[in-house]
This record gives C-alpha cells, structure tokens and sequence, in this order.
C-alpha cells in the first residue's frame, strides 16, 4: 500500500473501517490523523454511515432454477426450439410452444433458423463398390443332385451287393414239388402259358427245361400266382445269413412292376436294384442308348466319354473318346482323338471295371 | 442371418454407411476401406446377427472404425480435398446446404458423428447412445450443442454474404 498522504487518505480511510489495517499501518493512520485534525473530524463522520440489509426477496425465483435436463451452454429459449424440433418436448408444452410461435415473431425467425440445421439425407450418395462386399452361393442344380445321389446308390451297391451264383441253386428245384397244391386255376378268361404249366387239375409236372417251373407274367394272369413266397427255397448255396435266392427275386421284382402287366419280362429281362440304378444312371447321367446299356459291361471309361462330351459341349471342341467292345461287352480298347493328338490304347480285362 | 440376408443388407445399408462414413473422414479411399470393414466384420459374424439388427450393427461398426482411423490420422482432412457435389446426386444443391456441410465439418467428430445418424439415420438418442458408447444424455447434449453451433454457423456466413 502506498505511503498515506492528503491525496490518498479516503483509501485508508476505507480500509480502516473495514478492519483491514495491520498494527504498523494503524500507528501510521493515527499519527497522520494527530498531524491533520480536520481529516480526523472527517473520518469520525463516516465512520456512523452503514446500511441496513432489508427483507425483499425475489418472487418466482424458481424460474431460473435449473434441472438436470437442461443443458449448459445454452439459452433457455435456444434449448426450447431445438426441443421443439428434436420432438422432446411433452404434448401440452409443445401446443404451448406452437401457439407462442404464431404470436412471437423474433421466436418464430429463430426456430426457422434451427430448422435449417437439420441435415437432409435427401442427398444420396451412392457406394459404387457394392458389388465386391457381396457373396455369392453356390446352388447346385437338381440334375448333379440327382447324378451324384445316382453315382453314390450305384458305388454303394456295387460293393455290398453280392454278386448271384451263375448256377441255379439246387435248393430252387424243391419249389417244382411242393408238398400239396390245393390251388385251383381262377375262373373267367385266364389263358395259362403254354410253356410249361399243366391244365387246372392241380397237377404239377416238373421239367427240366424250366426248373424253375414258374410261368412268365402275361397280361392275363395273377402275376403273383406264380412265385409264392412261401416256396422259395431257404437253402442257399452260399454260406452265410440266409437271404432269398436272386433269380426268385429278379422274377419276383419283375413280376410286381406294372409295365410287367402289358410286357412280358423273363428272367434274363429282370434286373436286381444296383443294376437298375446302374442302368438308370448310364441312360440318363451318361447319356447312352439302352440297347448299348443293355448289350455293354459298364466301366469307368464310360464316365469318362461323357465327361469328353461335356467338355465338347462346354468349350467347342471336337474330342472324341471311343470304346470298343468284344463280343462279352467287355471294353477292350480305348481311343481318343483330339485337334493335337490322336492315340489308342489297348484295356485289360480288370480295366473294365 | 443367412448369405441372402447379407446381400440384401449390403444392397440397402451401403449407400447409408458410405455417406456417413464419407461426410465424416472426407477421404474417398479411407471411406471406401472403412465401409469394406464394416461388412467384413458383419460378414464374420453373420451367424450372431440378425436380419433386423443388421443395419444398426454396421452403424456401430462403422462409427467405431471412424473414431480409431480418426485417432490413427489425427489429423482433420480439408474440406476441399472432396467436393460433396461429386457424391451427392441431388437435384439441388443449394447454398445453405453447402454452408451446412461446411459447419458439420468443423464439428468435433463426435458431434458430427451423432448429428448425423440422428438426422440421416432417424436413430433415437437411446439408439445413437448404443451405437457409440456415450450416455443418452451425453447424445442429446451433442446434438443440441451442434444444433446451436450450426445454426450460428449458417447464419454467420448468410451475414457476410
């Protein structure tokens, strides 16, 4: 504090009655007050001067509290508007506010003003690189479905099935003489075969041409009148688990087909089921003529030339992978030509397969 | 969610994710990676998701991926490195909104990232709060703040005009 002198005196003064002097500064103060009288008569007049705090108080002081939703920072009337538009605000307060706009115009010029802030997706930017964030799936279409489900019947049946005995089970010639026959032929116009059956007098000759002795299906007869089941024979040449004899099955496979009714299917005509899925598949996966399924050994080349195929189609090439068969239809050799090479190739007997 | 619903979330969503990813970094190519991200990202979890949280999972992801490239550049690109008109194909463009975009741009990058899926997106403050890991209050405190910056923005350069 500066040094107390006539033309700074009120300072002192003022600190003097708010008790802010320390000793030192009060010994200055009243050694100057002793050098200057009328300053001393001054200072005991204002020493008397105070005011007294009165008792108003603010009415609706409760309208500048604060709650925690309001947000600092920003005006009243600002958070107002924006609550306005972000649609915050409850019903009855924004009928209020709606209301207030229509009479306010400085509130109505300032709401538009927030109005124009909100951003407008209505300027569309488009991702020109959609088409490398998208994955494809791959849909294998009925026919490989069918070809591979075909492929594997046939794989499977080939392994497990075992193949039928070329002889004719002796156990088969038991069903040329059953113990009884008390079947009588049906009435009506049932014409009976006329290879090896005798007239209805329940009369079985057994021969020796058809061991079997069992007639083929005609359209005229109960298929099922000729192989019981109950006559096929439980004797099986091959050891092990007992399972009905092949040539029965064939017929009897045969027998219950209904294109059977109008065509005649004989025991060389029959097919067991991997060799009817075979067929199935070499007709209608490899494309081949049934005559040539038929009068043909399937092998492995035969997958082959319809893959050659498949490629000429595909590509447009002209290769060629032919087969030659001998008179077992056995392949026995194998050629193949194309626009860069041409070679033949004899095939083993256990090549076939 | 299957193959098909994920192409069919690519189809609807990308567009929306690019532009919120593009007005924010302002960088084609960084955009460009950041949207291949997020469907990566989708993609490795299509099982967990499903088709009807699919768009907001990408707007998560997006904004996430945002905030880490933000940090890694740590750096604001300029706002004439990109001329919005190229990507927006919208019959008009006019001054005000081009002044907006301008204002976004000085928005901190949460600021805009909020302001944006509030108004191009229609999320709710619950939604963004969700989407970002803030408070929905600390949403609404952003948007707000944002509104008032805009608008002082916009009116600011209508002034000197």
């Amino acid at each position: 504090m500066e040094s107390l002198t006539r033309n700074n005196y009120e300072i002192w003064f003022l600190d003097y009655l708010d008790g802010q002097l320390s000793n030192q500064q009060l010994e200055t103060l009243l050694d100057f007050l002793e050098q200057n009288p009328d300053l001393k008569e001054e200072l005991r007049g204002v020493s008397g001067v105070s005011l007294a705090a009165g008792m108003e108080s603010l009415d609706q002081k409760y309208l500048l509290l604060k709650s925690p939703a309001d947000i600092p920072g920003i005006s009243a009337i600002d958070q107002l508007c924006i609550a306005r538009m972000e649609n915050d605000l409850p019903e009855e307060e924004a009928r209020m506010f709606d209301l207030r706009l229509n009479e306010d115009t400085g509130l109505g010029e300032k709401y538009a003003a927030f109005q124009l802030t909100r951003l407008n997706p209505a300027d569309s930017v488009i991702y020109p690189y959609k088409k490398e964030l998208l994955r494809k799936t791959r849909i294998l279409s009925p026919w490989i479905i069918t070809a591979i489900s075909s492929a594997a019947v046939i794989l499977l049946a080939w392994f497990l099935w075992p193949d039928p005995p070329e002889p004719v089970s002796p156990g088969l010639a038991k069903i040329e003489k059953p113990a009884t026959d008390n079947r009588q032929p049906a009435t009506g116009n049932r014409q009976l075969a006329t290879r090896n059956l005798q007239p209805a007098t329940g009369n079985r000759q057994p021969t020796t041409t058809n061991p079997l002795n069992v007639k083929p299906v005609s359209a005229e007869s109960s298929p099922r009148d000729f192989v019981p089941m109950n006559s096929l024979s439980r004797k099986s040449a091959v050891a092990g688990p007992r399972i009905p004899d092949p040539q029965s099955t064939k017929l009897l496979f045969a027998s219950s087909y209904p294109s059977a009714m109008n065509n005649p299917v004989t025991a060389e005509d029959a097919l067991t089921l991997p060799q009817y899925a075979l067929q199935l598949f070499r007709e209608k996966i490899l494309g081949q003529d049934r005559k040539k399924v038929r009068e043909t050994r399937f092998s492995l080349w035969e997958v082959a030339g319809a893959g050659v195929n498949g490629i000429n189609s595909l590509a447009g090439t002209d290769m060629k992978l032919n087969r030659a068969y001998d008179s077992n239809g056995d392949i026995v050799a194998v050629s193949f030509s194309s626009r860069l090479i041409d070679v033949e190739s004899p095939i083993k007997g256990q090549e076939n397969r | 969610m299957t193959v098909n619903d994920y192409n069919r979330c690519v189809n609807q969503h990308a567009d929306a994710v690019y532009r919120f990813l593009l007005k924010n970094i302002r960088d084609k190519e960084k955009a460009r990676d950041l949207v291949q991200d997020s469907f990566e990202k989708l993609w490795i979890n299509v099982e967990q998701v499903s088709a009807e949280k699919a768009k907001s999972y990408l707007f998560t992801t997006a904004y996430h991926k945002l905030i880490d490239k933000t940090r890694v550049d740590k750096r604001m690109a300029d706002w004439d490195k990109v001329n919005m008109s190229e990507y927006s194909h919208s019959e008009q463009y006019s001054d005000v909104m081009e002044m907006l975009e301008k204002g976004v741009a000085q928005l901190s990058a949460d600021q805009r990232s909020v302001i944006m899926l509030r108004d191009y997106e229609g999320y709710s403050y619950k939604e963004i709060a969700g989407m970002t890991g803030l408070s929905e209050a600390r949403v609404k405190v952003y948007i707000y703040r944002a509104r008032v910056f805009l608008k002082e923005y916009v009116g600011s350069v209508e002034a000197l005009v």
